[in-house]
């Protein structure tokens, strides 16, 4: 791919292409791009600005190490929620391991089901409540997923297959179904509203 | 959303938004959709729930706010932040202790290395240090002024924050880069009072330094240093873009 000059205009593959030859000034629009993004994305799926924050730095660190190994038919976007995905479940572990090591965990909790450790719940606790974190409370985190990345984030289903780790087809019956869902929430909470 | 006369799924409507199906299937799917009521309330719903998501989501969030996130988490503690921060907070903990056993001892004293950062005070000569540049001195005091002009004459102190230098409150609601002006010989005291790993680089003197967070960096201006402007700048990727970039003026 011939490129020579960084700037905002061009897309993210001579981005990348550049980055690949050690024009690292070509990240700087990358970072630009997709960083508040993530940021706000992972915001509503944890329900905790800091970690999303925490996570989306660490995933841009991760594909300035690792943008060597990006395929060149792979789009970065795609690729760095993917990494950005990858480091919330183990953030996510890491969390259930502590709080399942915490004896006040012990004490207070019933049985492991009980553990406060899903990402529905976390949501719903921490999150400043605008419209759409309302809506999101009634999906399952897979769901809420996959909503998030096509109609929020403007991914299409074959990038989301390929940031989730799923075929095609489950994308796509999951944004059907998180679509119809969110929708079905939205007009209860309409209807609640109005009562 | 379904219809018993119309076998078209909601995955196909989904593929069919998405204009990723091969041209024949997307023309059979136009011609379909034009006439059947039932695929025309479903992609409806879709998109109204694309504009529905879209309006009311929260705004992306602002690098100064970014800015006033990371304060909030350097109060509650590291532990709060990843295992990258945790595994950098080690990593300082154990140079600066080897720092320290090094400046301590007799071979600290002789090649002329001393703890402090208040060059100047009593009119001497600041060392000149060669161990690439950099000592690490202390930690930035808590709600330290930033100002151009540093703890003695001969210092100049320039804060690193998520993501911006200078003067956190004026830089980060301002587009302006920081300038700060400084001579030949003076030292570059670098507090990284962010969350995150910075770097210093101005390329024109070669000089390279990454700073912890809650470190503070001391780099030399070599005493031939030419007066003129010279970029610094953060290297780590995308940090420069969000506003971690100004002008040293040598005078």
């Amino acid at each position: 791919m011939a490129v020579s000059s960084v700037g905002f205009q061009s897309d993210d593959h001579e981005l990348v292409a550049l980055v690949r030859v050690g024009r690292i000034e070509a990240f700087d629009p990358l970072f630009v791009r997709y960083h508040g993004r993530l940021v706000r994305y992972l915001t509503y799926r944890t329900g905790d600005s800091e970690l999303a924050a925490d996570i989306a730095q660490e995933a841009f660190l991760i594909a300035f190490q690792d943008i060597g190994g990006l395929a060149e038919d792979r789009a970065f976007g795609a690729w760095v929620y993917g990494i950005a995905r990858n480091r919330l479940a183990m953030a996510m572990r890491r969390r259930a391991v502590r709080q399942m090591l915490s004896l006040d965990w012990l004490l207070a909790r019933g049985s492991p089901n009980d553990s406060g450790l899903q990402e529905s719940d976390m949501a719903s606790a921490c999150l400043d409540r605008d419209a759409l974190s309302r809506g999101l409370e009634a999906l399952s985190p897979i769901l809420r997923e996959a909503l998030l990345l096509h109609s929020l984030e403007g991914f299409t289903a074959p990038e989301i297959a390929r940031i989730v780790g799923i075929s095609l087809h489950a994308a796509e019956r999951r944004i059907s179904r998180a679509k119809q869902e969110f929708k079905r929430q939205h007009e209860c909470l309409n209807q609640e509203h109005a009562e | 959303m379904s219809d018993e006369r119309c076998d078209v799924s909601d995955e196909t409507l989904v593929a069919y938004g998405d204009r990723y199906l091969p041209t024949d299937q997307v023309r059979r799917l136009d011609r379909h959709v034009q006439h059947c009521h039932a695929c025309q309330s479903r992609l409806r719903a879709f998109r109204e729930v694309d504009q529905l998501v879209r309006t009311t989501a929260m705004p992306l969030p602002k690098v100064s706010d970014q800015a006033k996130l990371i304060d909030l988490l350097q109060t509650r503690g590291a532990g709060r932040l990843g295992p990258h921060f945790a595994r950098n907070s080690i990593a300082a903990a154990l140079f600066l202790a080897a720092l320290l056993i090094v400046l301590a001892s007799p071979l600290g004293q002789l090649v002329g290395l001393s703890l402090g950062g208040n060059f100047g005070q009593s009119g001497e000569v600041p060392p000149r240090v060669d161990l690439g540049k950099q000592i690490v001195l202390e930690a930035p005091s808590p709600g330290a002024v930033t100002s151009a002009v540093g703890p003695s004459p001969l210092t100049v102190t320039i804060e690193g924050f998520d993501f911006g230098w200078g003067d956190q409150t004026q830089t980060a609601s301002s587009t302006q880069p920081a300038t700060v002006s400084a001579a030949p010989g003076m030292a570059l005291s670098l507090p990284n009072l962010g969350a995150t790993t910075h770097n210093f680089s101005i390329d024109a003197l070669a000089i390279n330094v990454d700073i912890l967070p809650g470190e503070t960096v001391t780099v030399m201006l070599p005493d031939d240093t030419v007066a003129g402007a010279y970029e610094f700048y953060c290297r780590i990727p995308g940090h420069k873009a969000a506003g971690m970039v100004g002008t040293l003026v040598v005078q």
